[in-house]
């Protein structure tokens, strides 16, 4: 051998080096996942249950809770919310990621203004929305300017959850739209190219070939998605309290009115457990729907 | 060049070193938290003084929106934060904060409050014979109209004088002539949706302020009185007399733009309306109803000191500094026209505004201590009072852009029953 004899270190030794190697770079993040994420889960589950009172554990919060209309009407306005808001965005994000991977003039200006929403702050964003829909705003002087009815927006429960709805989409669409670019770019180009020679039109080639290899991208925009619209609070807290009429009250604002404004602690942590296990249940079925075997593979 | 290991740990301990230990003839300089919702600036002269009184401690101001600053105190004191030392505490909060043990017992110090504040005032930071935190300010309610938008209508300026107050009725029939001649909006509310407003309402009405029982924690938000006054604060809105939509913030730069006839606001927004160029307005006693009594909200901000603090001597000292001390308590009205709760400081507080309004504040001495000794209504003293707050204002606003007096109560009644059985 050309080293003189010596031999080789094991492979095992390369691969435990590696596993180290891997161990020490993935540590911060496992740290702050245990610390941030879990611990805290974990802490408000005890609480939720009552771990440690003198009275012993019980299921006390949840009957409360369940029996609370305030937090039952959160619930069903939170799954009505998720029902609309997630295909929506989606929806939208992928239409948008469609029409911006194209060669279309000024591509780059457009991708950047669709996802500049994101740059700005949920506050911020929402404070702009909150003028702009007020009664007297400037939405409404350009529709009373195009001939159309006045529209109360966040003042009528019927519109609110919607005024609420157009207000993240506007946030996050572009967001998501760049993960479904990048998707798109992954695809090998030749499949076009043999759609293309089979006669395939644009529609066909969309949904035989974009739409299924982008099968892993769209899972994780729709789970991250779905997550982070179970998790929207900023534009609720600031234009409408979870009001009018609880039209707006996601489970979210609920547990915050619940936690720092009546400063019951222990309803707000059981608020918080059923959030968790709602999500996680809801991703769970998602991933499976969405992924095949060889995914894992 | 790479530092070795005992380089970096020598290195290490200096840095430490010099942090812990100032440097010579500098004296050591201990920082005071300080929390609160009003603009920064409210604080220059207070904090200016204060520091030049006391050479070895600084404030570093912590500012949060009004909204913002019950959930500030309740997630960073309710979790022993000590990292805020004094911060602002709305007085009606005073006895569900202590109640949840986020303010220090400061009835050691009551010679010194009796000395410089009222008895009205150690009241209204009181709670079960205790006191809680240091009164600052006190409050009444104005009704400002813009004499442009009046004279247009041929409507009479109403006088600041108690005895020629309007009322409710008159302020409405005014309201709507004057939008028929151009105003945009014949009425507007400082503190629209806000309990603290529309208590007076209700009160005036004699329906009481809506919490009944020994400790004031039985609901009593459904009766005739109550759905009537509800219905009537309703209408002004859907009739277009007033604004929907319109947040509490953003309602005083409204009338500041010569968009309302009649506001009905705190006299502090004085400052803002007099830095307007060419808002023309006047200011009148506070209306009521015809067929009831002349009532003022009243109370206001409070200073109070975290538990948890680790500097709490400089903190007491800070807080006492701005209440009870005359010159601080006087330099705490500066930017921020509220009557002080300080005696002495009350005193030339009225003489400095009379004497800065010119014919606008004439009389307005007069008024305010007319409507603090006489109709002023303070908030309901319970331990449920945070949750009242905040229900009863999502109520209001609900009214406001058209949901139904009865229901609204009713629901509110039912949550505030359950919120009650928490505590």
């Amino acid at each position: 051998m050309a080293d003189g004899g010596r031999r080789r270190p094991p492979r095992l030794g390369r691969r435990q080096g590696e596993w180290l190697a891997a161990a020490g770079f993935l540590a911060p993040a496992l740290l702050a996942v245990v610390v941030l994420r879990l611990w805290p889960t974990l802490q408000a589950a005890l609480v939720a249950f009552g771990v440690g009172l003198s009275k012993g554990p019980s299921l006390a919060n949840f009957r409360f809770l369940f029996a609370d209309p305030e937090f039952t009407g959160s619930l069903l306005t939170t799954a009505l919310y998720s029902l609309l808001v997630n295909p929506i965005q989606i929806a939208l994000a992928l239409a948008l990621a469609v029409l911006l991977n194209r060669a279309l003039p000024g591509v780059g200006l457009w991708r950047t203004l669709v996802l500049l929403p994101v740059a700005v702050p949920q506050v911020v964003s929402a404070v702009i929305w909150g003028v702009a829909m007020r009664p007297d705003g400037p939405l409404n002087a350009l529709f009373q300017a195009c001939g159309f009815a006045q529209q109360p927006f966040l003042t009528s429960p019927r519109q609110a959850l919607g005024s609420i709805i157009i207000i993240v989409s506007w946030i996050g669409v572009g967001y998501w739209m760049t993960f479904l670019i990048a998707g798109m770019k992954d695809i090998p180009t030749q499949y076009y190219e043999a759609a293309a020679i089979d006669g395939a039109n644009a529609w066909q080639r969309f949904w035989k070939i974009t739409l299924p290899l982008l099968r892993r991208p769209l899972t994780f925009v729709l789970v991250a998605d779905t997550v982070s619209n179970f998790l929207v609070f900023a534009p609720v807290q600031v234009l409408t309290k979870g009001g009018p009429q609880g039209s707006t009250n996601l489970v979210m604002n609920e547990i915050f009115t619940r936690a720092f404004d009546q400063g019951d602690t222990a309803g707000a942590a059981a608020a918080t457990t059923i959030l968790v296990l709602v999500v996680v249940a809801v991703v769970t079925i998602q991933f499976r729907l969405m992924l095949r075997k060889d995914d894992f593979s | 060049m790479p530092l070795n290991r005992r380089q970096f740990v020598a290195g290490i301990g200096l840095a430490s070193t010099g942090a812990l230990v100032p440097a010579a003839g500098q004296a050591a300089e201990l920082t005071l938290n300080f929390l609160f919702s009003q603009p920064p600036s409210t604080w220059d002269a207070v904090i200016a003084a204060f520091e030049k009184a006391n050479p070895g401690i600084r404030i570093a101001r912590q500012n949060v929106p009004f909204d913002a600053l019950n959930a500030a105190v309740q997630s960073r004191i309710g979790q022993k934060d000590s990292s805020i030392d004094v911060f602002g505490c709305d007085e009606p909060r005073v006895p569900t904060f202590s109640h949840r043990g986020y303010l220090v017992d400061l009835s050691g110090m009551r010679p010194a409050f009796e000395k410089s504040v009222s008895s009205a005032a150690i009241e209204a930071v009181s709670f079960k014979g205790k006191i809680w935190s240091f009164p600052l300010w006190t409050s009444t309610q104005v009704l400002f109209y813009n004499k442009d938008l009046l004279a247009k209508a041929g409507l009479p300026e109403p006088p600041l004088d108690v005895n020629k107050r309007m009322t409710w009725e008159q302020v409405l029939e005014a309201g709507a002539k004057a939008q028929k001649a151009g105003a945009k909006w014949g009425l507007g509310f400082d503190q629209v949706d806000r309990y603290y407003q529309l208590q007076a309402l209700y009160e005036s009405r004699g329906a009481g302020p809506g919490l009944t029982g020994p400790d004031l924690l039985t609901p009593a938000i459904t009766t005739p009185k109550w759905i009537e006054t509800t219905e009537w604060y309703g209408r002004l809105f859907s009739s277009g007399l007033a604004p929907r939509g319109i947040p509490p913030e953003q309602m005083p730069p409204l009338f500041a733009a010569g968009q309302v006839a009649y506001f009905y606001g705190g006299p502090w927004q004085m400052g803002l309306f007099f830095k307007t160029a060419g808002l023309n307005f006047g200011m009148a006693a506070a209306p009521y109803f015809a067929d009831g009594k002349p009532c003022t909200p009243t109370d206001s901000w409070s200073m109070a000191v975290n538990p948890y603090s680790n500097n709490r001597e400089a903190a007491l000292k800070f807080a006492s500094f701005m209440t009870l001390d005359d010159v601080g308590a006087l330099a705490s009205t500066q930017k921020m026209p509220l009557p002080p709760a300080n005696k002495t400081a009350f005193v030339e507080y009225l003489k400095r505004i009379e004497a800065e309004g010119g014919a606008v504040t004439k009389g307005y001495g007069t008024l305010v201590r007319y409507e603090l000794a006489n109709t002023a209504v303070h908030r309901p003293r319970t331990i449920g009072w945070v949750d009242f707050e905040q229900i009863m204002n999502k109520s209001f606003s609900d009214v406001r852009n058209g949901a139904d007096a009865t229901n609204t109560l009713k629901a509110a009644d039912k949550q505030l029953r359950i919120v009650f059985s928490r505590l």
